[in-house]
């Protein structure tokens, strides 16, 4: 059958007559593949290297018992060692200390192990070539992972000076762990060295288990399940990294729909093309059905020309995808800039599987964007067609605005649905359905808005209206790439913008103390026994409020949260938090803890409802008194008056100190005061309100620049069907121009001409877009975000922000019509003698 | 005896699985270097040695010495199952102190590390079936009891119960559970129970021995268990000495004689396969106890065997001549060799002998052939 359509006259010719459009649209699904490739290489790579390291760390474990933080005792390990049905059990402490040396190279995770156990276990921890155990026993012995080594520009041998426990400690490099394909950087200690370097002596925080041949891990579970310590977790490392994996998932799957915007904006620039150059084939095509094609195979035709510009374009996309995925791995890290895995570079692998999907979804948005041409045409009348000057009614005669309609009611009610395994997959689906529904009201509404416009009486303008008004099929061909781009541009830039403005005012808000005191850059760190006293008692100092940070596992299956103890005014927890609900608690009720906005969105937990949290050894029961705005700790974050804490854990360490000075007191002075005051000032990290706050939105923005250049490139390639659809389509009035000029339009006024539709139409496009995307930006602020990351933020868009992409727009979208249609008004003498 | 742990104490000779720790002990001093802030605190080094001035003492010798850097209980026998076939079998638990242990007051703290390595001879099968762990002492799960013989390693263990000693060893491949009653008192293996290793005298261990130890219990060979007895012989030696640095290796034989007397000969070898230092001690039936001196001692070898695993061949048969005793010593089966590379780099052979006089069977005992391989290079 195929053979029957003839392959030169109804598909290669039509596109080989425009050669630039064509080019466009393949270069178009083009970077839409690569984007998208890129995207998934990225994620699927930072996700199976994350939980592969995690496996083969683990060697030959059944179970880990993992409690984050302070962990437990290590008479756990000595129970579990000698517990039926456990073959092996290793012990570990696992921390993140500071590198003093080399400078400026942050943190490096350490794993304190025992080497005898680890070997028994098949764990990767062991140097391969170490001669002596008793290398590895040394204390002041280290050794590391390639990526760490690669990291700190360290070789075996070197010495490196971390921070202990606010001791600086040299210790020499005596081997390099063998990789284990996940690019981490960590190094390895004697557990005992650890244990004592770090003052953790008598506490561990995982011990690995391989179960004996035979013995169901179920079972053993079962059997310890409920006597394990007291906020620990015993679970498989493939669950462990799954849980990771889950806590990034939502992101990923984010990024990975934002990348199909790209894709999605290549299918409308096919559909442009291919829709425009349908027009101008009509009365080829009329002429094929007169002389015996059948329509299914015109049909066929149309969706030929789809493979055309497709199949090019989705194979070039896949290099350039595996290109970026493999620039972006190698300088940002598999998170993109998120902070969700340990940014250290990884390495790209093969999928094929995947290549093949985005290929195939490559020629799949070449074929979607074809069907709408081909399935009108195919419809249309050859009789008809063949007639002269009938372009425009084709465009009447595809108009269907109630699929339009229909599109939109779909989107409403997907807006509405629920997350599906906290992905909100239909909330996609509305924005999907919104950008369809464009496809089909984009040209009834630009018919509705030229109309609104009264005819101004500058003669060119007149012309140029009259002409949108007369055909806005056309124009909405060359405008729906670009509109659904700026849709989403606009939505970006607005929840963006709002999720900004909500940080920013969040962090106003609870920001209040003068000054912030941290023991260091770890969030582990420790100020030193007293400093906390010392600080309070400072002359300029009026009031103090002391902060102690550690990880909770609270939901199983979940990732731990932060635990915040600091002096808070149990009447007046204001003065620390954003609180959004809140609820009296009685004196006979438990005591109250607040707990995040985040926190009561993975839960499901309201105010009032009483908890449990595990400190001390105990599981404490408390109520929750409400639920704060908090952004910082993306897993969720529980704040309790750190007397209550101190109590129930005996622990009274802290993190940070923050401090009211006295009226009058200056920072500046005040910051040198305390620098001298205290015997390790020089170490502590203080802060003003101010400098937290920019260091903060500094974050915020560069976790935002994936988002940033998807948009980027979402809107080139709008500009591309601008400049291919806007330039088909004066190619195709090329005889009426050629009139004009000979009414006595000088080429000055053709440009005008050219400029007035131009101008007007991105106008409209512009306006359409922009409240398209305005609808996106309420279904990803009210509905994707909270779905998705359980954080809620205002409706604030950025006005000066949209009007300055609007205007960047109107600018592009104006010249590149200008651009393309230039070359209809040359030669208009010849065009005229041919007609 | 004098295990194959000894040589390792020289800085030649061959570890066995201990002992590339011990590479502590011979090898050169780590380089120092300065550490910023404090420098990490050293526990003081026990002063100990090997002399007359302190001759062995029962009870104290049974139970372990934490203050000597190297120690070890050995125990080696035939055994038979219910149809009659012989078995070979060794156990061995060390106990090391490293050269260095800081003050760390971490239960983790590696101030003594504890070695256990097994192997079962079955003819049979035609090679040895090995198990091995290490662990460092503390936390209960692994040490050494002072008073008492108490050694283990988590469910490893070889400890007295009455009169009687009593090993568990569980391996993959291999299983034991076995009962020693002894029928004889300890012999001392040297004047005072000192065994004098070389001509210098800072070279010697305390070591005593418990031949025609009665065995009795289970053994599973991969998955399968076999009721078991037979006959074995128990060594304990602790030492603070280095051996010999001429020595290469040693040569090392216990026997089990059959009209009830024990033997015991070994001879530290030079590198050209020399003797550079013979003793031997015999008790006889009536349990009169003779220390050799080496000019009454002949070992030579007339038979080799060459490992197809390792490539490294070893003299495992001997015609000897020890006081008035002529022994032709033939091995139950000629592979075994114990392949602890993986884990120390060492490699060496034990395995279960016979002791001929003509055709005639008059003991059963452990040969031990250690530094045939070539010297380990141990931190040098």
């Amino acid at each position: 059958m195929i053979t029957r359509v003839p392959w030169q006259a109804a598909v290669w010719r039509p596109l080989r007559q425009r050669p630039g459009a064509s080019l466009l649209t393949i270069i178009g699904i083009a970077l839409g593949v690569a984007l998208g490739l890129a995207i998934a290489l990225i994620n699927i790579q930072a996700v199976s290297d994350f939980s592969a390291g995690l496996r083969r760390l683990s060697g030959q474990a059944d179970l880990t018992l993992t409690a984050p933080g302070r962990g437990f005792s290590e008479q756990w390990y000595v129970r579990l060692s000698m517990a039926k049905g456990v073959a092996v059990a290793t012990p570990e402490i696992r921390l993140q200390a500071l590198v003093l040396h080399p400078a400026r190279k942050g943190m490096l995770r350490i794993l304190g192990i025992d080497a005898f156990q680890a070997a028994r276990m098949g764990q990767p921890l062991v140097p391969p070539d170490i001669r002596s155990p008793l290398a590895l026993l040394t204390p002041d012995h280290i050794a590391l992972s390639p990526a760490a080594l690669a990291y700190l520009g360290l070789r075996v041998g070197d010495t490196l000076t971390l921070d202990a426990d606010g001791q600086p400690r040299t210790l020499r490099i005596i081997g390099e762990l063998p990789g284990v394909g996940d690019g981490r950087a960590f190094g390895v200690m004697d557990i005992a060295a650890v244990q004592w370097l770090w003052e953790t002596i008598g506490t561990l925080n995982q011990i690995d288990l391989r179960l004996r041949p035979g013995i169901p891990t179920a079972n053993f579970l079962a059997q310890w399940q409920r006597h394990l310590p007291v906020g620990a977790v015993l679970q498989s490392p493939a669950q462990q990294g799954r849980v990771a994996a889950d806590a990034s998932r939502a992101y990923r799957v984010n990024l990975l729909v934002l990348s199909l915007v790209a894709l999605f904006t290549g299918a409308f620039l096919v559909y442009s093309t291919l829709a425009m150059g349908v027009v101008r084939q009509r009365q080829q095509l009329a002429l094929l059905r007169v002389l015996g094609l059948r329509r299914r195979e015109v049909v066929l035709a149309i969706l030929l020309q789809g493979v055309v510009l497709g199949l090019p374009g989705a194979l070039l996309g896949l290099p350039l995808g595996v290109l970026a995925a493999w620039l972006a791995l190698a300088h940002m890290g598999g998170d993109l800039g998120a902070g969700y895995f340990s940014a250290t570079a990884l390495h790209l692998q093969w999928h094929p599987g995947l290549l093949l999907i985005f290929f195939v979804a490559g020629l799949g948005a070449a074929l979607t964007g074809a069907f709408l041409p081909a399935w009108e045409t195919s419809r249309a009348i050859p009789a008809l067609a063949l007639r002269a000057g009938s372009e425009e009614q084709a465009h009447q005669q595809r108009q269907h605005p109630w699929i339009g309609l229909l599109l939109l009611g779909l989107a409403l009610a997907g807006s509405l649905a629920p997350a599906i395994h906290g992905i909100p997959y239909l909330a996609y689906g509305a924005v999907a359905c919104l950008l369809f529904a464009l496809l089909f009201l984009l040209a009834p509404l630009l018919r509705a808005l030229t109309r609104l416009f009264p005819l101004p009486h500058a003669p060119v303008w007149r012309l140029a209206l009259e002409q949108l008004r007369g055909t806005p099929g056309r124009a909405a061909q060359s405008l729906a790439a670009v509109v659904v781009a700026f849709s989403l541009v606009v939505a970006m830039a607005v929840m963006v913008g709002s999720f900004r403005d909500s940080v920013a005012n969040w962090l106003t808000d609870i920001l209040r103390a003068d000054l912030y005191v941290q023991a260091g850059m770890n969030r582990d760190s420790v100020l030193p026994h007293g400093t906390a006293h010392q600080l309070c008692a400072l002359p300029n100092v009026r009031a103090c409020s002391p902060l102690r940070r550690i990880t909770l596992n609270l939901l199983p299956g979940h990732p731990p949260m932060m635990l915040l103890a600091r002096g808070m005014n149990i009447s007046d927890p204001e003065r620390e938090l954003q609180i959004l609900h809140a609820v009296r608690v009685g004196p006979q009720q438990p005591p109250p803890v607040w707990i995040s906005e985040i926190l009561a969105g993975i839960s499901g937990w309201q105010v009032g409802r009483v908890i449990h949290l595990p400190l001390g050894g105990q599981e404490r029961a408390v109520t929750i008194a409400g639920i704060y705005r908090d952004y910082a700790y993306q897993e969720g974050s529980v704040s309790i008056p750190i007397q209550q804490y101190r109590a129930w854990s005996g622990d009274d360490a802290v993190n940070g100190v923050a401090l009211w000075l006295r009226p009058g007191a200056a920072i500046p002075a005040a910051i040198r005061n305390l620098r001298q005051t205290l015997p390790d000032g020089g170490q502590l990290l203080i802060a003003t309100p101010k400098e937290i706050r920019s260091k903060s939105l500094q974050i915020f923005n560069q976790s935002f620049v994936a988002t940033y250049a998807l948009e980027a490139v979402a809107m080139v390639i709008g500009l591309l069907g601008v400049s291919s659809g806007f330039g088909a389509q004066t190619l195709m009035r090329r005889s009426e121009f050629a009139m004009l000029r000979h009414l006595g339009l000088r080429r000055h006024d053709l440009l005008t001409l050219l400029f007035a539709e131009g101008s007007v139409l991105s106008l409209l496009g512009i306006f359409i877009g922009g409240a398209l995307g305005m609808a996106i930006s309420v279904i990803l602020i009210e509905v994707v975000n909270p779905q998705s990351f359980h954080w809620h933020m205002g409706f604030r868009p950025s006005w000066p922000l949209l009007l300055a992409l609007s205007a960047i727009l109107w600018l592009a979208s104006t010249a590149t019509m200008v651009l393309a249609g230039r070359r209809a008004i040359r030669h208009t003498a010849t065009v005229l003698r041919d007609d | 005896m004098i295990s194959h742990l000894r040589s390792v104490l020289p800085r030649k000779g061959i570890c066995s699985g201990l002992l590339v720790l011990c590479c502590g002990l011979c090898g050169p001093a780590q380089a120092e270097f300065s550490l910023p802030g404090t420098p990490l605190p050293l526990q003081p080094t026990p002063d100990v040695k090997v002399t007359p001035q302190y001759p062995m003492q029962f009870p104290n010798a049974l139970g372990g010495h934490p203050d000597f850097p190297i120690e070890w209980w050995y125990v080696t026998g035939w055994l038979h199952n219910a149809s009659g076939k012989p078995l070979g079998f060794q156990i061995t638990f060390f106990r090391v102190r490293p050269p260095k242990v800081w003050a760390n007051p971490s239960a983790f703290n590696p101030g003594e590390l504890l070695f256990a390595e097994a192997a079962l001879s079955d003819p049979r099968i035609r090679h040895l079936l090995t198990a091995q762990r290490a662990a460092r002492a503390g936390l209960g799960l692994a040490g050494a009891d002072r008073d008492h013989t108490d050694v283990w390693i988590r469910h490893w263990y070889l400890r007295q119960r009455g009169r009687d000693y009593e090993t568990r060893i569980n391996g993959n491949k291999i299983r034991y559970r076995l009962r020693f009653t002894p029928t004889q008192p300890a012999l001392l293996e040297g004047p005072q129970g000192i065994s004098q290793k070389g001509p210098d005298s800072k070279n010697a261990s305390y070591y005593y021995s418990l031949p025609h130890l009665k065995v009795s219990g289970t053994v599973d060979i991969k998955g399968r268990r076999e009721l078991v007895s037979g006959e074995a012989w128990l060594d304990h030696e602790w030492s603070a000495a280095y051996l010999p640095k001429k020595a290469v290796g040693w040569d090392w034989l216990g026997i089990n004689l059959q009209d009830g007397g024990a033997l015991m000969v070994f001879m530290m070898r030079r590198a050209d396969g020399a003797p550079f230092w013979l003793a031997g001690t015999e008790r006889n039936a009536l349990g009169q106890v003779h220390y050799i001196p080496a000019k009454d001692i002949h070992m030579q070898p007339i038979g080799w065997w060459r490992s197809p695993q390792t490539g490294i061949r070893y003299p495992v048969r001997w015609q000897m001549q020890v006081g008035n005793l002529h022994l032709a010593i033939v091995p139950l089966m000629d592979n075994q060799e114990f392949d602890a590379s993986r884990s120390s780099g060492t490699v060496y052979w034990e395995g279960a002998v016979r002791a001929m006089t003509g055709q005639q069977t008059v003991g059963k005992g452990y040969l031990e052939l250690t530094g045939y391989g070539g010297r380990l290079a141990l931190g040098q």
